[in-house]
């Protein structure tokens, strides 16, 4: 097995094919404190005991990077796998939901975005997934509103195109940004709730159908911005959406069959996909029955056309031990 | 909210443009508008300029509503506003049995930031391709197309 390798058993394994990349990227990685290891073949999971993140280049080692998610898939506890990619073609992304394993699919544009890795490689090491403040620079100021049923999203929904405005967004980059906090919060107050036994309380409610929601049902929404990016959050605390959830509505979106759009009582089954593709980077952490919080990040510092040519990222974190 | 409205007018040639003006969402009450439409045969023109915003809810009242309108009655989509255009890319019938006669397209000066909209004609299978020019603001030679041609014109392939 071709190494670059710190001395101890390894905590990130990683399969790259660019010379030049693979350098750059055990930099970043070996940043975040962790030990790192690069590995040429699949065989490599079966020599390593206890890695807690496989990292994989889905733009030259593609083969290899499909090789070890099947092989991952199969094991009884997986660890998170990371994902890089440059790709925007949407058979590609459908294929990457496709692979059960996959928790964090990060974009790479021009280059890496080595503070997103390592805020990724972070929360996952360290077990401390919550937060928006993670992915702006330090000392911005961010909006909270606690939100007690549907009709509450309006105030917070115009305030946030009023800010936007005031920092001159571009237009359309305003309107994706309202778009995605109505679907996150929709999302939040109609489809969290559960009762005592985890029974849905208001998923099956028509959209039309106003929700009340109790004080221990309260969603949390919040935003900031850095002047780059803008982050928009929602939080609830329940901890019920899984990632398999996601990955399947996205694929099935992507698909653009004949049930890309639900036709259940409840929600379209669209909403996940639309802030998607409304974002740069989607980030969803889970803490199993006690809290889900999803964070959206949008690149404003440009034209749309800036935001369109970007790839995407998305991220599944889960909390070990959350209760 | 906004809310959505719609007003009737006559076209040529017996035709009824409906112009669409608001969101669509949840609220839209589009079986009311199918329920006006209901009364006649003639060929429709929905004019889409004025659609601000359109979220998960909205596109499937509105898949249902392009589906309630009997395949034999002509419908033609015009001035799509660049929110409907990305519907119609990501929603698989969202034209339903509509022919998209011409869209809104976005411009953007890289130097000032100034936006606006500039209406194009719809030609199958002739992508349009768009340069830079002046932009009416700062007069600088930066307004350009503010996305990508082939994912903005995707629907026409």
């Amino acid at each position: 097995m071709g190494v670059v390798t710190s001395a101890v058993s390894p905590e990130i394994l990683f399969f790259w094919g660019d010379n030049k990349d693979r350098r750059a990227l055990f930099k970043v990685l070996a940043a975040t404190g962790a030990s790192v290891r690069y590995a040429e073949d699949v065989a490599a999971l079966d020599q390593v005991a206890n890695c807690r993140l496989v990292v994989l280049d889905y733009d030259s080692a593609r083969a290899l990077s499909t090789d070890v998610m099947r092989r991952l898939a199969v094991m009884p506890l997986p660890p998170p796998v990371l994902v890089v990619t440059s790709s925007r073609d949407k058979g590609d992304l459908i294929e990457l939901f496709s692979h059960t394993v996959m928790t964090n699919l990060v974009a790479k544009n021009q280059d890496l975005l080595a503070s997103e890795l390592i805020v990724t490689v972070r929360k996952i090491m360290h077990n401390h997934i919550f937060g928006l403040e993670k992915y702006l620079t330090w000392g911005v100021h961010t909006y909270e509103y606690s939100i007690s049923g549907s009709d509450g999203r309006h105030q917070p929904m115009a305030d946030l195109r009023a800010y936007l405005e005031r920092l001159g967004a571009n237009r359309r980059l305003i309107g994706l940004a309202e778009g995605v906090a109505d679907e996150l919060i929709q999302n939040a107050v109609y489809n969290a709730p559960a009762d005592s036994a985890g029974k849905p309380k208001y998923a099956s409610r028509s959209r039309t159908e106003p929700v009340v929601l109790l004080p221990n049902e309260e969603v949390r929404f919040s935003f900031a911005s850095d002047g780059r990016f803008l982050a928009i959050c929602v939080a609830d605390r329940f901890g019920r959406l899984e990632t398999e959830t996601v990955r399947n509505y996205l694929r099935k979106c992507f698909l653009q069959g004949e049930d890309q759009i639900d036709s259940k009582q409840g929600g379209a089954g669209l909403g996940l996909y639309y802030i998607f593709q409304s974002l740069n980077h989607f980030i969803i952490n889970v803490a199993p029955g006690v809290r889900t919080e999803l964070i959206g990040l949008l690149d404003i510092s440009g034209t749309f056309k800036d935001f369109v040519q970007q790839a995407k990222s998305l991220h599944l974190f889960l909390q070990r031990n959350a209760k | 909210m906004a809310g959505l409205v719609w007003n009737f007018a006559k076209g040529n040639q017996q035709t009824i443009i409906v112009k669409l003006t608001g969101s669509i969402d949840e609220d839209s009450r589009l079986e009311r508008l199918a329920a006006d439409l209901k009364k006649t045969a003639a060929p429709l023109r929905f004019d889409l300029s004025g659609v601000k915003r359109i979220n998960s809810c909205g596109v499937r009242e509105w898949v249902n509503f392009m589906r309630s309108i009997p395949k034999t009655t002509d419908v033609v989509l015009e001035n799509c506003a660049p929110i409907v255009v990305a519907q119609i890319n990501m929603i698989s019938n969202f034209a339903g049995h509509a022919k998209v006669a011409s869209v809104k397209a976005p411009f953007v000066c890289e130097a000032c930031g100034y936006e606006e909209e500039a209406t194009i004609n719809v030609v199958p299978g002739s992508r349009p391709q768009f340069q830079s020019r002046a932009c009416p603001k700062c007069g600088k030679p930066r307004l350009i197309f503010d996305d990508l041609e082939e994912s903005y014109f995707a629907f026409m392939s």
